[in-house]
């Protein structure tokens, strides 16, 4: 067979493909932009609000599960109803909070919720005293490695408790090398049944240039499938950590 | 098989899944595109914006053409000048010709003959918009038709690129030498 440019340019072309991991993260950004331009983007959710037909947290919970494509959990607490959607591999997440009812008891701003696409978790109960904060949400992609949004917001300030899913690199998997690189600030807890770790994030060190070098805190973290973790964090005692966390679960 | 033209067209009437169904076609063909021009980590990042982007272009697509993907390698190509806007010190000529690099097509012909280094140096100096054409047929497969309509261009000029392209790298230096000692090596028994 005669070689030619065009075979030799062809060969030199040759690239391994991306892993099965690689694309199906890719597909999770594309389903949570589904997600976020579907039933329950800031859109919808403001001409169901004209309609009347957004009444709490459940109503919205079942028209949202039953028509989008990736499961967005809602929590309600105190008449208040939340809606968290989040992400994926990739450096992006979303994160969407449904109108709060006017009646809803905002005692102190201790949780804010973001979930990842698979599998999203689903806060079954809080601590008594405990409500959902409005006012530490992401409203939009955060990018970067992780997202220094997503960074600053979940260590927001004392007394701030977020809950978190994370597939892939971003966030929660860096807290993991984080844990792994500094045994000494992990202890394991067992948290409503299931096996986690509590990160002393004041005893670890990390590179000066990583976000999480310069953050204090606690993090609670546990597996919740191969590539993702759900992860309680912020500025509260590491007893106020595992109480949240005992209430969060994958959901069904 | 139902074409990506008609699952794009369900996807626009609310089926999410007829759109993965396009994106799930055509992902290693876009992951590859970019593997070779950004790198793999970039294109591990860069592949759910591609898909994001063509989620939110779909309207526009032409269902005259049956297949994607020449279209989705155009977003990709969009995408990717977008990600070296935002990272200028990652220079595209640099990246297309090593990142490739790994896959030596030489090993156990002459060593002393450093052909794909020759060969990356003379890409390098083919003009932009005939570059791409020639790597979108050498590389991504398609047709000239199809390259044109990636970067959006005539398909009359997609042929005059790739032909001047391709006298360029004809003409590079070694590269008459080179395929002339290709072709001469007798196939083993």
């Amino acid at each position: 067979m005669i070689t030619d440019e065009m075979s030799l340019l062809s060969t030199l072309g040759e690239v391994e493909p991306l892993s099965t991991d690689a694309l199906e993260r890719s597909e999770a950004v594309l389903r949570d932009a589904m997600a976020s331009s579907g039933p329950g983007s800031d859109l919808e959710r403001r001409r169901a609000r004209r309609r009347g037909t957004e009444r709490g947290g459940r109503q919205f919970r079942r028209a949202v599960t039953a028509s989008a494509a990736v499961v967005v959990t809602a929590v309600a607490v105190g008449g208040g109803s939340y809606l968290a959607s989040g992400s994926s591999g990739a450096p992006t997440v979303t994160h969407r909070v449904a109108q709060q009812a006017p009646t809803a008891p905002l005692q102190q701003s201790r949780l804010i919720a973001y979930v990842g696409s698979s599998p999203t978790l689903a806060v079954t109960s809080l601590p008594a005293g405990y409500t959902l904060a409005s006012s530490n949400h992401l409203t939009g992609p955060t990018e970067g490695f992780p997202g220094d949004e997503l960074w600053s917001k979940t260590f927001a300030g004392p007394g701030t408790i977020t809950i978190e899913e994370v597939t892939g690199a971003n966030g929660t998997p860096d807290a993991v090398g984080l844990a792994a690189q500094n045994p000494q600030a992990v202890q394991h807890l067992n948290v409503g049944g299931h096996s986690a770790l509590l990160l002393n994030m004041n005893l670890t060190q990390g590179p000066p240039s990583s976000p999480s070098a310069h953050i204090v805190g606690y993090v609670v973290y546990w597996q919740v499938g191969t590539h993702s973790w759900a992860m309680v964090s912020g500025g509260a005692t590491p007893t106020d950590l595992e109480r949240v966390a005992a209430g969060v679960v994958p959901a069904k | 098989m139902t074409s990506d033209a008609e699952l794009i067209a369900w996807s626009l009437a609310g089926d999410d899944d007829a759109f993965v169904e396009v994106v799930r076609r055509h992902a290693q063909a876009v992951g590859s595109y970019l593997v070779r021009r950004a790198g793999r980590g970039a294109a591990e990042d860069l592949l759910g914006e591609v898909w994001v982007a063509a989620l939110r272009a779909r309207g526009s697509y032409d269902r005259s053409f049956a297949e994607a993907r020449p279209w989705l390698l155009g977003i990709a190509r969009n995408v990717l000048r977008a990600h070296w806007r935002r990272h200028p010190d990652e220079d595209l000529v640099a990246d297309m010709v090593t990142l490739a690099a790994f896959a030596d097509p030489w090993a156990g012909i002459d060593e002393q003959i450093d052909g794909a280094a020759m060969l990356r140096t003379a890409v390098a100096e083919i003009p932009q918009d005939e570059r791409e054409v020639l790597l979108l047929v050498a590389w991504e497969g398609l047709n000239v038709a199809d390259a044109a309509r990636a970067i959006g261009i005539p398909p009359g000029t997609a042929r005059r690129y790739l032909h001047q392209a391709r006298l360029v790298l004809r003409s590079s230096p070694g590269m008459v030498a080179l395929l002339h000692n290709l072709n001469s090596i007798k196939e083993p028994r």
